[in-house]
């Protein structure tokens, strides 16, 4: 799949989180099976998606808080093990754990693009005062595409240094650490099941619910 | 009027493009109201007071803002025919029922969609999905499709129908929100289901596949994942998802190492 493609689709993911729509696209059981599927490993793809989903199932765009990019995950992961390592499970894994920093990276790149939008939104607000109302519908679309834009530049960048990054690791790693992350493409959901349970609301339905 | 609705209706799409720390949604919240406006005033001083009047703070879930539109508008439409003079009271109401309403709609929405619509929809793919992977591989692309198609016909009516609401009724539109109320009880308890199904099934699908096995016997592997998944569970709690990812992470190298 080329990366340009990726990086468009997983930008749209981006700005589905926050800047329009909330389709939930964004999601890890939406995205990284669509990825999989395009990449020629669907499987993947779909085990890469429930993992990421039960991990970060309460990660949600809640009042003013902005959470990491979870598409990310999901998109980045899934298109690093069907294009380097299609089929390996170890390589899943490995994937997965180096998605991580990259989403933390790009969180903080999203802060400061928030930031702008500020001195974005003090302009409009001047175009309303001067009656420059055209200003609120440059705004909007400002905004729009600056979120567009940085998602997809950074996913152009993280799909070509992770990829890198994957290949160089896994070659490192000893066979003991393989096989142990192999085990974990099976233990991984397990893990994300118990997460879940803890982060979602089904220990208070099951303590308050059954009572009602 | 319908043309009117369709352009608030899909303006309203757009509620967090330029989202910001100071005052979060206040400028989506203008784009929304302006085709509006540009029906109720004529006047340009007018319309800018108006606009500028909803410049300020606004910050609630983005799939309920319909209702706090319709009945902003339908309040507007009570500005626009009054003197300046005799629409000070109302403007100060319409600004108490703007932020006094932002919040409970919030609480209302986020935890009905985002809490328990979407979790409870995402375990029903996972079940899906791990159905279809051992009879139907070649569909299995439809599980995820199924998700967004659900999610999105009850969040796109929930758009349409609170704008409706709140265009139709004005104030009167708030009893809507009582659906809300009937509909988190069934959701809840779907959560719990669905959870339920997803789990037991990628535990008989894979956990007890031969691949997945890590014992010989059924019961020690049985153990193996009640363990980890009281062990994920408490760690959680304690000290966050990534805590238990990186865990068991460990004790699967660690049991590779001891060759077990």
């Amino acid at each position: 799949m080329n990366i340009f493609l990726v990086s468009f689709i997983g930008a749209l993911c981006s700005v589905d989180i926050t800047a329009f729509g909330q389709f939930m696209i964004y999601r890890p059981i939406f995205c990284a099976p669509i990825i999989g599927f395009f990449s020629g490993d669907v499987i993947t793809g779909l085990c890469i998606g429930i993992i990421s989903e039960l991990f970060w199932i309460k990660t949600i765009p809640m009042g003013v808080a902005v959470i990491i990019d979870v598409s990310m995950i999901g998109i980045l992961s899934t298109f690093w093990a069907c294009t380097y390592f299609p089929g390996f499970k170890d390589a899943a894994i490995l994937s997965i754990l180096l998605a991580i920093p990259f989403v933390y990276l790009y969180r903080w790149i999203d802060i400061l693009g928030r930031k702008l939008n500020v001195k974005i939104m003090y302009w409009v607000e001047g175009g309303i005062k001067d009656v420059k109302n055209w200003r609120i519908e440059i705004g909007i679309w400002s905004g729009l595409l600056f979120f567009l834009l940085r998602a997809f530049l950074f996913y152009l960048f993280a799909i070509a240094v992770g990829g890198k990054l994957l290949c160089d690791i896994y070659a490192g790693l000893p066979k003991y650490i393989l096989e142990g992350l192999a085990k974990a493409w099976y233990l991984f959901p397990v893990v994300g099941f118990g997460v879940a349970y803890n982060l979602t609301n089904i220990k208070s339905f099951i303590s308050e619910g059954f009572q009602k | 009027m319908i043309k009117l609705y369709a352009r608030v209706f899909i303006r309203s799409f757009f509620l967090q493009s330029l989202w910001n720390y100071e005052r979060m949604q206040n400028i989506g919240f203008v784009f929304i109201l302006r085709p509006i406006f540009d029906v109720l005033y004529t006047v340009e001083k007018e319309k800018k007071e108006a606009l500028l009047r909803h410049v300020g703070y606004f910050n609630t879930q983005p799939y309920m803002v319909g209702i706090i539109v319709g009945i902003v508008a339908s309040m507007e439409k009570e500005i626009a025919k009054m003197e300046p003079a005799n629409s000070r009271e109302i403007i100060r109401d319409m600004k108490r029922v703007k932020s006094n309403m932002a919040g409970p709609l919030a609480a209302i929405g986020e935890p009905f969609f985002y809490g328990d619509l979407r979790t409870m929809l995402s375990f029903l793919t996972m079940a899906i999905m791990v159905i279809f992977a051992t009879r139907l591989a070649e569909y299995i692309i439809l599980a995820p499709i199924v998700f967004i198609l659900l999610y999105n016909s009850l969040h796109l009516w929930t758009r349409i129908s609170l704008l409706y609401e709140g265009f139709k009724y004005g104030g009167n539109s708030m009893k809507t929100l009582v659906h809300f109320n009937s509909m988190s009880d069934i959701l809840r308890f779907g959560v719990f289901v669905m959870f339920l199904a997803a789990f037991s099934l990628y535990l008989a699908v894979f956990g007890f596949s031969n691949e997945g096995r890590f014992f010989n016997s059924g019961y020690i592997d049985l153990f193996v994942y009640i363990a980890i998944f009281l062990f994920s569970f408490f760690a959680a709690s304690k000290f966050g998802p990534i805590f238990s990812m990186f865990s068991v992470l460990i004790i699967c190298i660690i049991i590779s190492v001891l060759g077990i």
